[in-house]
């Protein structure tokens, strides 16, 4: 018998689940991915692995659905936000051993803010880099609470912690602001 | 004025983090990307059965037929031989680790749990005493050198109480309670007392002189045995202040 004959295991009910869950969120969690990751072709990946790992968790249903699609998205564009900084470190140092002229356009990016901001993002702890990404995405205060699992009543003074922290860590690489 | 600086900081933080905002003329499309997310699912799905199929036979082959399932229990009972050999390595550096646990009267065995009877005739048990360290002294009315250390068991077990030490006189007296009671009020003996039958001096090795003394420690093994007094003239040989912690 051939193994690919065999049905899926999701019933049809959840298939349906996940369409309107799909249709209805992924947009949303695409451009939310692209805040960090900057190229909109990768954050389209990563916002369909995210709704992938999400079918697969099966625990998470219903109303809890929304709130782990934006935590789980956060947290795989900051993974690859820190890969994409770590590549580009190591080729920095590679380019330091074999100097090669910077082009004009190296110029550009390094004053780029978008660089400066993911750069200071990715320096962050993962918390405290996500809640800033999803109140800026437009999250309520509340939203922000449930998407990452946190009582509500400290959300705000955990926002206000982690942006002290971006301030200072902005300032820190890039002077007094 | 706190709250002023916070809404400084919280336009400065949102300012900078709106350089991010995608371009608005991208719109992820979700009706482009089903198609293909649902190819992925369904693929993934049949993977996951292969593998659950690759995994379950040959442990449903194992398990019918009687070969492999004989090899399987031999090798189970040997992982808990090994576990259980390791466990005792493991616990070497306790005294008397891997001893066996039926009792005996050697140093390192499980002392006997029966210590003889109580004035109104209730078994005196050392497993009442589990957790604590016992002083377990076998004496008579009519042996002068166990008379001579009645205050010293008397004192030991008064200094000690706090940290867990109790003594346990234990009679051999033919005559029973009727020698024993006035003896002990006369001499003011303060620790529990039991009288015993053969039987429980032949479960701590047939004691042959008095005052004989055992040490039990809090998991009721026996970790010190003194034929004699106590304190003789060689000095004093109750090691009790290492095996209390002291």
């Amino acid at each position: 018998m051939d193994a690919d004959a065999i049905p899926i295991l999701a019933a049809v009910d959840g298939d349906a689940e996940f369409d309107a869950t799909f249709t209805a969120y992924y947009p949303r969690i695409a451009r939310v991915v692209a805040r960090v990751v900057g190229d909109p072709g990768r954050a389209e990946e990563l916002a369909v692995e995210t709704f992938l790992r999400w079918w697969r968790h099966r625990a998470v249903r219903g109303s809890d659905a929304p709130g782990w699609l934006y935590r789980t998205a956060v947290r795989l564009g900051l993974d690859e936000l820190r890969r994409q900084q770590r590549r580009a470190r190591y080729e920095r140092l590679m380019a330091a051993l074999q100097p090669v002229p910077a082009t004009p356009q190296d110029v550009h990016e390094a004053d780029d803010e978008r660089r400066r901001v993911r750069f200071v993002l990715a320096r962050l702890r993962r918390r405290e880099a996500a809640l800033l990404l999803l109140r800026a995405d437009g999250l309520s205060y509340e939203e922000v609470a449930v998407a990452m699992k946190l009582n509500q009543a400290s959300i705000g003074t955990l926002i206000s912690r982690a942006q002290r922290a971006f301030r200072t860590e902005y300032s820190r690489r890039y002077g007094t602001v | 004025m706190a709250q002023s600086e916070r809404i400084v900081v919280d336009s400065w933080v949102d300012t900078r983090l709106a350089a991010l905002t995608p371009d608005r003329t991208w719109e992820p499309s979700a009706s482009a990307q089903l198609a293909e997310v649902n190819a992925r699912r369904t693929a993934d799905a049949s993977r996951r059965r292969r593998w659950m199929v690759a995994a379950a036979a040959p442990v449903m082959l194992a398990v019918s037929l009687p070969g492999t399932r004989a090899a399987g229990a031999r090798c189970l009972s040997a992982c808990v031989a090994v576990t259980s050999r390791a466990t005792q390595l493991w616990r070497a550096d306790e005294p008397f680790a891997g001893r066996p646990s039926a009792p005996g009267s050697a140093l390192g065995d499980l002392a006997s749990d029966m210590l003889g009877t109580d004035a109104q005739g209730a078994p005196v048990r050392l497993s009442s005493f589990r957790g604590r360290v016992v002083i377990v002294n076998f004496w008579a009315t009519w042996c002068p050198p166990c008379r001579t250390e009645i205050p010293r068991l008397n004192a030991l077990r008064s200094r000690y109480a706090q940290d867990g030490l109790e003594v346990i006189g234990v009679s051999i007296d033919e005559d029973g309670w009727s020698a024993v009671t006035p003896f002990a009020a006369a001499q003011e003996i303060d620790y529990p007392l039991a009288l015993a039958n053969e039987d429980v001096t032949s479960a701590y090795g047939g004691v042959t002189a008095l005052p004989t003394t055992f040490v039990i420690d809090r998991d009721g093994r026996i970790v010190q045995k003194i034929v004699g007094q106590l304190i003789d003239e060689k000095g004093d040989a109750l090691q009790i202040g290492s095996v209390i912690g002291r």
